[in-house]
């Protein structure tokens, strides 16, 4: 079966069922991770180049190195977010008596991560929109807490902030394709692949409205 | 009986005989006054020295002293009795001046037993000049907290000396080094200089006080001088140019050049900010240290700001004789370029993330009722 991008978007249900009577193979859902790291580097690059900007000159000699770390941090990121995502949704889909192997939970969860594509694309151009027009202030001293706050003024700029609201809208429709690949992935039921999916995503959408707020507020 | 009579006639022609020959023989030989020139309301000694020249002694029965514009506060002589043949008496009466300057007389009477009298006029002047406070030199600087030197000339142009002369500066918010000097005898028409340390603690005036004594009579001359800040010609004069002010994670810097305009050094410059700013590490304060005429020096200061508003920039430093000196320059710090950038999110990125919330729950419902 050729990977139909529509289908899994508008009925997941019926493209992972299809799925399931393939034999395992993450060779396929590949191409999202391998697109979505290129996208996930460049958008780090233009953050550290920013960021940069802002630190100290002491700090700015290791420009090139904290560069190639976002950089490589950028692409390795998603990798490691989808196998963490498959550990976590199979570990809770366990406590519902799960019975799919991981393998083909690692490959349904890495389709889920398809709607990432689209949200990535909008957040590199926000990224980009954030590099360019960012008013950045060098530190001059190596405080820590100085560089801190230095650093927390430039998440202050809206497309900053845009970027993370358009995360957030993404991760909850990767949430809902997880939903239905945790339940054929594991034969579970309905309900049990909505709790395994959601109590982790509602976790971690509330820290990040947390920080949002805090950016938005100025503390909460 | 008869020799008792004769004895008293004896007496009695005796008498006579005696006070007929005072009308030639008894005179005021000296009058002194002390003081010499009295002022008004002084009060003088008068002496008198009255001399029985003749060859027989003279019977005098009281002696006064009528002051006219004056008043004798001493009594009279009511029984002198007698001035023996070569003799001398002294009189001596208190007398307190008054009216305008000019010459008086005072009337000196000598009372005799036949009812005659000796009477002799005393000439006492009254001059109400005071002594005389003059300023020699002031300083040409003159600041708050910085000790300078007034010199006065202090002048007797009276026709007598004058004692006890004491230099006093006097005054509110003020320290004189000496706190006063003593002069003592100061004659006719003489003068001399006496110079005082004075250092303002605010805007004041300082009055020097003389006083002096005429005779046993306190009197004092006031010179009352305004102390005013004043600029520095000679001084140094710190300046401020080239000022820039950059944010860091909410700490703003002014950084800038400190130069010395004036003609002389300045000693222990120290740059800082005042409220509505927030001194903050890293530079709280800056210490520039000695700025020689014509030398300049980078600075920089740390501060925390609440809203937009004029920063003062304040330098101190010290003078050659270490009096500490205030330079204030205000600086325009705006703190919106962090407000741009804290604002809320703009329209069209407000759009963007309601038709994505569109899109992606359609999707979502889609997905949910075709299963």
């Amino acid at each position: 079966m050729v990977f139909s991008p529509l289908q899994l978007i508008l009925t997941p249900d019926a493209f992972f069922e299809e799925k399931l009577k393939e034999p395992e193979n993450l060779n396929k859902p590949l191409p999202i991770f391998i697109v979505l790291g290129v996208l996930g580097a460049i958008s780090a690059y233009l953050v550290t180049q920013v960021t940069m900007q802002a630190l100290p000159r002491e700090v700015q000699d290791f420009a090139g190195i904290a560069t190639g770390m976002a950089v490589a941090g950028g692409i390795l990121g998603v990798f490691i977010m989808w196998l963490v995502v498959a550990v976590v949704l199979y570990a809770l889909s366990a406590l519902f008596k799960g019975s799919g192997t991981f393998k083909r939970t690692l490959e349904f969860i890495g389709y889920g991560f398809f709607p990432q594509l689209i949200g990535s694309i909008i957040g590199l151009y926000l990224m980009y929109d954030f590099s360019s027009t960012v008013k950045v202030q060098q530190v001059s001293s190596t405080d820590p807490q100085l560089i801190s706050d230095a650093i927390s003024s430039l998440m202050n700029h809206p497309s900053f902030i845009l970027a993370s609201i358009v995360g957030i809208l993404f991760l909850l429709w990767s949430a809902n394709l997880w939903i239905f690949g945790l339940k054929h992935a594991r034969t579970i039921t309905m309900r049990n692949a909505v709790f395994a999916v959601l109590a982790p995503v509602a976790i971690y959408i509330i820290y990040s409205s947390y920080n949002l707020l805090k950016l938005l507020g100025g503390g909460i | 009986m008869s020799i008792r009579f004769i004895i008293l006639c004896i007496a009695i022609l005796a008498v006579i005989g005696f006070a007929a020959a005072a009308d030639y023989q008894l005179m005021v030989v000296e009058t002194s006054i002390n003081p010499p020139v009295l002022m008004n309301d002084d009060t003088g000694i008068i002496k008198i020295r009255v001399v029985n020249n003749g060859d027989n002694g003279i019977y005098v029965n009281q002696v006064t002293l009528f002051g006219g514009e004056f008043s004798v506060t001493s009594d009279p002589y009511p029984t002198v009795g007698w001035i023996g043949a070569g003799n001398y008496m002294d009189f001596t009466f208190t007398v307190t001046a008054g009216g305008k300057a000019g010459i008086y007389y005072p009337r000196f009477v000598l009372e005799f037993t036949d009812g005659t009298t000796l009477r002799y006029a005393i000439p006492v002047q009254v001059d109400n000049t005071d002594l005389t406070v003059a300023l020699v030199e002031q300083p040409d600087y003159v600041a708050i907290g910085k000790t300078t030197e007034y010199r006065l000339l202090i002048a007797n142009p009276r026709p007598n000396a004058v004692d006890s002369v004491l230099v006093i500066p006097e005054g509110t918010g003020l320290e004189a080094t000496p706190s006063r000097q003593f002069i003592g005898n100061l004659g006719s028409n003489e003068e001399v200089e006496v110079s005082f340390n004075i250092t303002p603690e605010r805007i004041t005036q300082v009055k020097f006080r003389v006083e002096y004594k005429n005779g046993i009579n306190p009197h004092d001359s006031v010179l009352t001088l305004p102390i005013l800040p004043t600029e520095n010609k000679k001084g140094a004069n710190p300046l401020i140019s080239n000022v820039q002010v950059s944010q860091e994670g909410g700490v703003y810097r002014i950084s800038g050049d400190v130069s010395n305009a004036g003609l002389r050094s300045a000693k222990s410059v120290v740059i800082r900010t005042e409220a509505p700013a927030i001194p903050v590490d890293p530079f709280k304060i800056y210490v520039v240290g000695s700025l020689e005429p014509d030398d300049f020096s980078s600075f920089e200061v740390s501060f925390k700001l609440p809203s937009s508003s004029r920063v003062p920039l304040i330098v101190d430093y010290k003078d050659d004789d270490g009096n500490h000196l205030i330079s204030q320059t205000e600086v325009d710090v705006d703190v919106s370029p962090l407000s741009d950038q804290t604002t809320s999110l703009p329209m069209i990125g407000t759009i963007l993330v309601w038709l994505l919330v569109l899109v992606i729950a359609v999707a979502i419902i889609y997905s949910w009722r075709k299963r």
